[in-house]
This record gives structure tokens, C-alpha cells and sequence, in this order.
């Protein structure tokens, strides 16, 4: 049986055409196929995106079921998922109270859902990072220098620190469909929750920032609130900066990209009234 | 409805048409048409509702409306603090009454027949039952006779409260036939030691109820209980006797209809004849029209109590006419 027929069969679709390599027209309009090789990958996907939904609302492209009521077919060793196809017109880009929304419930959902290959909890490698900054004395001292002196400071935000999970995250995919928001989730691993936190304040005006940062800490779970802030204070351009330098040579635009970068987050620190204690908690390695 | 739109988008559907029907709306859409409806339901019992769709699945019963799922699998859909569900539309057409009061008695005796279950007899839990009854409907009827104390000492007495205190003695007459057949009860299930529970309805009554080509089906199962088929005889037969125009034989023609297919046992007929004997309905209209929360006229009251009282005379009626 072709995969035509097993969707057909499966899904009850009637009058179905291909229409792109993964996209088929059917009685009940466009609808997404997506191939997944890890079942485990899949089935957080599929608790991930019924849990977003059940609990905070938000429409997202969750598994159409088949006429069984399963969520997805299992041929050979690989398996299908059917999804909504939002009509991208209607994309959306400038609520940042909803985007903190979102971020929040997206953080909640992966703190009650862990993933199960999940290595990365977001803990800062303060002791790896020392060690490869080492590794610059020989090669620019100078820039070492630079980044040595932003110890005290680094250890200043890593006081702040606390892990979260990673969360799925995919930037600004954001639609609306009768009225109503809807999120298009991509079909990767979960990544890092600092990573997300970071991507998700990556707006140009500063108003956006502070709607966006007073929604997803008016929408966090209690207990989570302090991880968020610690996500946002933890000094991981610092960290990316000098990993960047180990094996890059334009060492200059690296150091020019995360002075600024530096500068951004303490002005956002300050802005969102983030206080980073002048104590040093950490003894110098 | 602002967000139907939005609620359908989870079946697949697009509406074309919509009309409302008190909490249901009658949508029509690309695929046919579909019943939604507006509930309050706690997640209690949204698992209730789930629990029954497989239940009479198993059970293989066929007299009631399925609830159709949402294209993710979904039973219900929350939109803010109600709660959604959506149904075939079954189309009654123009039916005799008396055909589908009789295609209702039918398919509630088939609903409890198919549900029904023996439980071991405890003599401590038919004792508490009996108790509590027992408390509930003397606390009631001590409510009542207050009530009537309070209003007797007026020199002007309200058209409602003149028509309470009319009918204030007949109504502690039914509290007493009640009592003394709830007494009847308990000591006959003593005698027999048993004890049955059915599924049901919880609010059985013709609006409730789609006459069909050869049969019906029971819709809105929300209040729905494992409890004494009595239950379900009481709701049914107090909605069913039309005041004023009372017939008793299509009551005893209903009951032996209903009998034909689920046959009560002696003591279910007592608790049966003790609850339609408890005048329950008239106390609650006068709670209504002291609180009035309805904002009715007073005639309304008195009307409704009145009508009240009817259905009430007919009931007792009959059921001293069988007891003959």
C-alpha cells in the first residue's frame, strides 16, 4: 500500500492530491505531512503540543488524528504525522504580550515535560569556559585580558543562576486563524531554555522587550520565575564569545559583538530592574 | 456566536448557517449539521461524559446521540469558562406526542435494563439512605411549616401565600403517604436484601428526548447518575402529567409500557409512589418566590404553583388508584 492509500485509509481523507512534497490538498483542505524517524522525539512533540493546548489555549500544529483516533501511523520503521496548514498571511509579529505569553507557557509545559535526551539543562559551564579562556593567553593576549576582566561581572550575573528545561522554541511563528492566535512548532529537539529566552527578547525596540518580559513573568508558574531571570542574567555571551575566539580569527568583530551584546544585557538588566548583587560568591580559578 | 469559527476550525468544519436553541446551537457547515452545546460542566464531569461514550459503547447501547471528537481527538473544547461539545443534528420532524412519550418510556426502560447492576446488600448503607431522607424531608417540611406560621399571622395575605395556605394542609397529607411508603421501603429491602442501581439520565424528560424513524435517543446526559431507577420515573413522570388536562391512564399505561421491558421490584413501587407523593416541587416554588431570583411577576408565582399543584393532584390520584 502506497502512502496515498494508507493516508486516504487512515485519516478518512477524501479527493486527495499531492500538492508538494509534503503538503496534500484534501476534502477538508491543505494538510501537512511530516516524517519522524525517533518515536521518543515524536511523542514529546505530540504531549508537548496537546499540553500546550490544553493548558494555556494556544492553538498550535498538533497531531490530526486518524479514524482510530491515533496520533500518528507507523510504517516500517519511520511514522507520520498530519498537520494544519496555516495560511502564512496571516503571520504576526508585533505582540510582544503575547510572545511573553507564550514563551511562559512553552517554559511551564517543558518543566512539567522533560525530554529524554536531555543533557543540557542550561547549567552554565563556568569551570569549561575558564579553561578554553586559558587557552587564548597564547594566542591573543590581549583580548584574554579583556575577558578576563569581565570575570568579577560574570560572576556578579552567575549568582542569578538556575537551570530550567529546554523548551521548543522556533522564533516568531505566529499566525492567526478565525480570531485566534496559532503556533507553528517545528519538529527539531527542544533547545536550551536560555537560548530561547534570549531569542525571544531579541527585539529592537525597548518598549517590546519590557511588554514582552512583564507578560512572561505575570504568566510563569511561581516557582519558575527566578529560573527565567536567571536564564536572562547568566552571562552566555561571554561564554560564546570565547568559544568563538578559539578557533576564529577575526578576533576583533568577535570582541566588538560581545561588548555589545554585554552592554545590551545589562542595559536590559536595568531596565527590566533585574538586580545584579556586587558581592562575589565565587572564588577565582 | 463570535468564536464559532475558531471552535469549529478544530472539527474541520466551516459553518454556513447557525440557529439557537436555548444552550444549543444548531450549526449547519460544509459536512451536514451539528448540534453545540454551551455547557458549564466541571472537569469532573467532562470525564463522566467521557467514561459514558465508552460505556454505552461496551454496553452496545444505541439510544443516544454520540459526541463527535475534534480532528486532534479532543472530546470537549474549552473556549474561556465553558465548555463545548458537538453532536449529530437528528432532525425530529413533526411527531405525535404520545408516540414519542411512548418511544421515551421505551428506550429509558432499554437504558436501564442495559445498565443495570446488583450491588450486595448492606443493611448499614440502606439504613443511612433511609436516615437521610428521612431528616432532609422533615427539615423540608419544617421549612414549610414555618412559612406557612409566619404568613398566617398577617391580617392581609398575598395571592401566593393565600394559595400556600389553601393547599398547606393537603401538601402535609402527601408528606405523609410519602413517609409512610418510604417506611414501607426500607422494611421490604430489609426483607428482600437487595439492592439495584441503573444509569440515569438524571434530567429524562420529552426535551430531552429525539423521536426517530423506529426509535429515539436520549440527548444532554450531563446530570447523568448511577442511582435507583426511581430517580429517572420521579423527573420523568412529574414532567410528563400536563396540568389540567390530566389523563391517569396514560400514566398506568406508561408505567406498565415501561414495566413490559424493566420490570420494578415491589419496594422500588414504594420508593416511587414516596417520592412522587413528596410535594419537593411545590416547596421549591415557594424558595423561588421568596428569593425570586427569577424576577417573576407575582402572578407568575401563583400560576406556576398552581399548575404545581394540579400535576401534584393527578399524581397522587393515580397512585392511590393503583394502590386500589
Amino acid at each position: 500500500m502506497d502512502i496515498t492509500m494508507v493516508l486516504q485509509y487512515k485519516y478518512g481523507f477524501e479527493d486527495m492530491k499531492w500538492n508538494h512534497t509534503n503538503l496534500i490538498e484534501t476534502h477538508v483542505g491543505t494538510k501537512k505531512v511530516t516524517y519522524w524517524r525517533d518515536r521518543k522525539l515524536l511523542e514529546y512533540h505530540l504531549n508537548f503540543r496537546d499540553r500546550l493546548f490544553s493548558k494555556s489555549g494556544i492553538m498550535c500544529n498538533r497531531m490530526i488524528r486518524t479514524r482510530d483516533g491515533l496520533p500518528y501511523v507507523q510504517i516500517d520503521q519511520s511514522f507520520i504525522t498530519v498537520h494544519d496548514v496555516i495560511d502564512s498571511s496571516s503571520a504576526i509579529d508585533d505582540d510582544p504580550q503575547f510572545k511573553g505569553f507564550l514563551i511562559a507557557s512553552l517554559l511551564d509545559i517543558s518543566n512539567e515535560l522533560p525530554y529524554h535526551n536531555q543533557k543540557d539543562r542550561g547549567v552554565f559551564p563556568y569551570k569549561e569556559s575558564i579553561k578554553a579562556l586559558n587557552n587564548l593567553k597564547q594566542k591573543n593576549e590581549r583580548y584574554y585580558s579583556l575577558l578576563v576582566r569581565a570575570i568579577p561581572k560574570v560572576k556578579q550575573r552567575l549568582t542569578h543562576e538556575k537551570t530550567l528545561s529546554p523548551t521548543c522554541y522556533v522564533g516568531n511563528e505566529l499566525n492567526v486563524i478565525n480570531g485566534q492566535y496559532y503556533y507553528n512548532l517545528s519538529e527539531e529537539p527542544p533547545e536550551s531554555a536560555h537560548q530561547v529566552i534570549r531569542k525571544a527578547l531579541d527585539f529592537e525596540r525597548v518598549e517590546d522587550i519590557q511588554a514582552c518580559w512583564a507578560s512572561l513573568l505575570n504568566a510563569i508558574s511561581k516557582g519558575l520565575a527566578k529560573q527565567v531571570k536567571g536564564a536572562l542574567i547568566s552571562p552566555w555571551e561571554w561564554k560564546e564569545c570565547i568559544d568563538h575566539m578559539q578557533c576564529c580569527r577575526d578576533e576583533e568583530e568577535i570582541y566588538h559583538r560581545f561588548e555589545k551584546e554585554w552592554e545590551a544585557t545589562m542595559e536590559l538588566c536595568e531596565a527590566l530592574k533585574l538586580s545584579v548583587p556586587a558581592r562575589r560568591t565565587f572564588s577565582y580559578e | 456566536m463570535n468564536n464559532l469559527g475558531a471552535i469549529l476550525f478544530q472539527y474541520d468544519l466551516i459553518p454556513e448557517n447557525y440557529e439557537r436553541y436555548g444552550k444549543v446551537l444548531k450549526v449547519t457547515t460544509n459536512q451536514g449539521t451539528f448540534a453545540l452545546k454551551d455547557t458549564n460542566l466541571t472537569r469532573d464531569r467532562m470525564d463522566w461524559m467521557l467514561y459514558l461514550e465508552n460505556y454505552f459503547k461496551e454496553l452496545q447501547f444505541n439510544g443516544f446521540v454520540p459526541i463527535v471528537k475534534t480532528k486532534y481527538g479532543d472530546t470537549f473544547v474549552v473556549v474561556e469558562d465553558r465548555v463545548m461539545y458537538l453532536s449529530p443534528w437528528i432532525e425530529e420532524g413533526h411527531v405525535n406526542p404520545s408516540l414519542k412519550e411512548g418511544q421515551m418510556i421505551q428506550s429509558l426502560a432499554e437504558l436501564h435494563g442495559y445498565s443495570v447492576k446488583d450491588h450486595a446488600f448492606s443493611e448499614e448503607s440502606i439504613k443511612q439512605f433511609y436516615d437521610k431522607m428521612v431528616v432532609l424531608r422533615e427539615s423540608r417540611q419544617f421549612e414549610m411549616e414555618k412559612y406557612v406560621n409566619d404568613i398566617e399571622k398577617r391580617i392581609y395575605l398575598s395571592p401566593f401565600e393565600l394559595t400556600f395556605a389553601t393547599h398547606f394542609h393537603q401538601l402535609m397529607k402527601n408528606c405523609d403517604l410519602s413517609k409512610s411508603r418510604l417506611d414501607y421501603w426500607f422494611e421490604q429491602t430489609n426483607e428482600s436484601k437487595r439492592f439495584r442501581t441503573v444509569l440515569c439520565h438524571g434530567k429524562c424528560s420529552a426535551s430531552h428526548f429525539i423521536a426517530g424513524g423506529e426509535r429515539g435517543y436520549f440527548i444532554n446526559f450531563e446530570r447523568s447518575v448511577m442511582d435507583s431507577p426511581v430517580r429517572d420515573l420521579t423527573y420523568l413522570i412529574r414532567s410528563a402529567v400536563p396540568p389540567f388536562q390530566y389523563n391517569p391512564e396514560v400514566l398506568v399505561s406508561n408505567m406498565s409500557r415501561y414495566e413490559s421491558q424493566f420490570a420494578l421490584h415491589e419496594e422500588e413501587k414504594d420508593l416511587l409512589a414516596s417520592y412522587l407523593y413528596f410535594p419537593e416541587s411545590l416547596f421549591n416554588s415557594v424558595t423561588h418566590f421568596t428569593s425570586n431570583r427569577r424576577n417573576w411577576s407575582h402572578m407568575k408565582h401563583v400560576r406556576h404553583f398552581t399548575k404545581k399543584i394540579e400535576v401534584m393532584n393527578g399524581i397522587t390520584n393515580t397512585l392511590q388508584h393503583m394502590r386500589a
